[in-house]
């Protein structure tokens, strides 16, 4: 039993960092004193 | 000196030099997460204790702790000054090294418990107040409990009660007292209003590693011999931390939208502290399972509950107070014979009462670690005051206590 609760909660872990937003954008970060323009997707 | 065993005297030296590298860790753990004008007053907390009670154990704290028992409730004094402990072993703690082996091993124990409390006071305490109150802390309160949970004699050891590592002695009492500590000194200046944002998490994470590292030897030596026991106390604790690091991160990333890199560092914390009382007593798979309920359970204690309300500044109620309890309660549940068969079964191999004497442990030893902290702050307040003037408080203590500046700018 102990091996079934240990494989579900650390798959349920995974699962979970599948799912959660990946973090802030860039454009949340942009300062006014980065020397690079932000490079859009219309730019790449 | 026939009974000594080569091995494991020395496994248990080199986990006496890794459990005395957590307090420095300790300090750069706490350090990182104060604001620059106090990091040098954090480390010095750790940085001290290391010193005093180094040689305070040598002089009274090892007797007090194992020494010949007084009523179970302490050791007498026929031990102070290492009278009596010399490089025979003493069979009554191990057999298969010198006793003073087994007594510096102690000592790093009760080296870094007061040290743990250090974090709920961090940015307020006058440094005198702190000596003062720690030599009488490591004399009053860990002491008696170290005898109650470890020593020959003691109660709570005759009650049945399983704590591998320190879940009560070291992790329980702290968190407890700390708490205490937060309440009594109150809160610091600016808290609520200002932002006191961790100044360094660097330095945080660094001491995390340290942390990680230096507590194998907390829970592999305390099997107290180089065998198969201190080997299924290291993969649980390295599993344990693994697992409460991944989990705080992850509920961090649920909370507050992104997976924080402290986060993760208090969860492996938390999930070592969890693993400590359980360590020589369950599985690996009960590992995982320990580390996921300590990274939760932690986390969910300083979220919700303590940050806010109570100025812990550094979570040590909620870290190892919690995770102290977390661990103990678990290793009623999932404590087995077939890990250590000088342990007990526990409620998932058809003992149930083994978590009931895990909870009469635990209220035990929280009762008294809080009773007594609250009255020596008390006393030491009488006399010397506890907290450092707003003035003071307001420069910085790496200025105001002890003349230095961490960062030249």
């Amino acid at each position: 039993m102990e091996i079934a609760i240990a494989l579900v909660l650390f798959i349920g872990l995974l699962v979970l960092w599948l799912i959660l937003p990946g973090g802030v954008t860039l454009e949340s970060t942009q300062t006014a004193a980065d020397p690079l323009p932000l490079m859009t997707s219309q730019q790449a | 000196m026939d009974a000594i065993n080569g091995a494991d005297t020395a496994w248990v030296l080199v986990s006496t030099a890794l459990v005395m590298l957590m307090t420095p860790a300790l300090g750069l753990f706490y350090g990182g997460m104060v604001r620059g004008k106090n990091v040098l007053s954090t480390i010095m907390h750790s940085f001290f204790i290391l010193a005093l009670i180094s040689v305070q154990w040598i002089l009274w704290g090892y007797s007090l702790a194992f020494g010949p028992d007084k009523g179970g409730v302490i050791g007498g004094l026929e031990w102070v000054g290492l009278n009596g402990v010399g490089l025979e072993p003493n069979p009554d703690y191990a057999a298969t090294i010198p006793a003073q082996a087994f007594m510096i091993f102690q000592m790093t124990f009760a080296v870094i418990t007061p040290a743990l409390i250090s974090g709920a006071f961090a940015e307020r305490k006058r440094f005198k107040s702190f000596v003062v109150f720690t030599l009488l802390w490591a004399t009053l309160v860990y002491a008696p409990v170290a005898h109650w949970v470890w020593g020959v004699g003691g109660w709570i050891r005759a009650l049945g009660a399983l704590d591998f590592a320190g879940g009560t002695v070291v992790h329980i009492i702290s968190g407890v007292s700390a708490l205490v500590c937060a309440l009594v000194l109150g809160k610091r200046v600016g808290y609520g209003t200002e932002p006191m944002q961790p100044h360094n998490v660097t330095m945080t994470v660094l001491g995390t590693a340290l942390l990680w590292f230096g507590w194998f030897g907390f829970n592999a030596g305390s099997a107290l011999s180089a065998g198969t026991l201190a080997v299924s106390a290291f993969v649980a604790t390295n599993t344990a931390a693994a697992m409460a690091a991944l989990t705080w991160m992850t509920a961090s990333w649920i909370r507050h939208k992104q997976p924080s890199v402290l986060g993760a560092a208090c969860g492996a914390v938390a999930g070592l502290v969890g693993i400590t009382p359980a360590a020589g007593y369950v599985t690996p798979m009960a590992a995982i399972v320990i580390g996921f309920l300590a990274g939760a359970g932690c986390f969910i204690a300083v979220e919700m509950f303590v940050r806010g309300r109570v100025d812990d500044a550094l979570d040590v109620f909620g870290v190892h107070g919690v995770g102290g309890v977390i661990g103990a309660l678990a290793t009623g549940i999932f404590a087995t014979k077939a890990i250590n068969p000088a342990g007990a079964d526990g409620l998932l191999y058809g003992n149930p009462g083994q978590l009931v004497t895990q909870a009469i442990a635990v209220v035990a030893v929280a009762f008294y670690a809080a009773a007594v902290t609250w009255i020596l702050l008390k006393l030491v307040d009488m006399v010397l005051g506890l907290r450092v003037s707003k003035e003071e408080e307001e420069r910085g203590l790496d200025v105001s206590q002890h003349g230095e500046v961490a960062y030249q700018s």
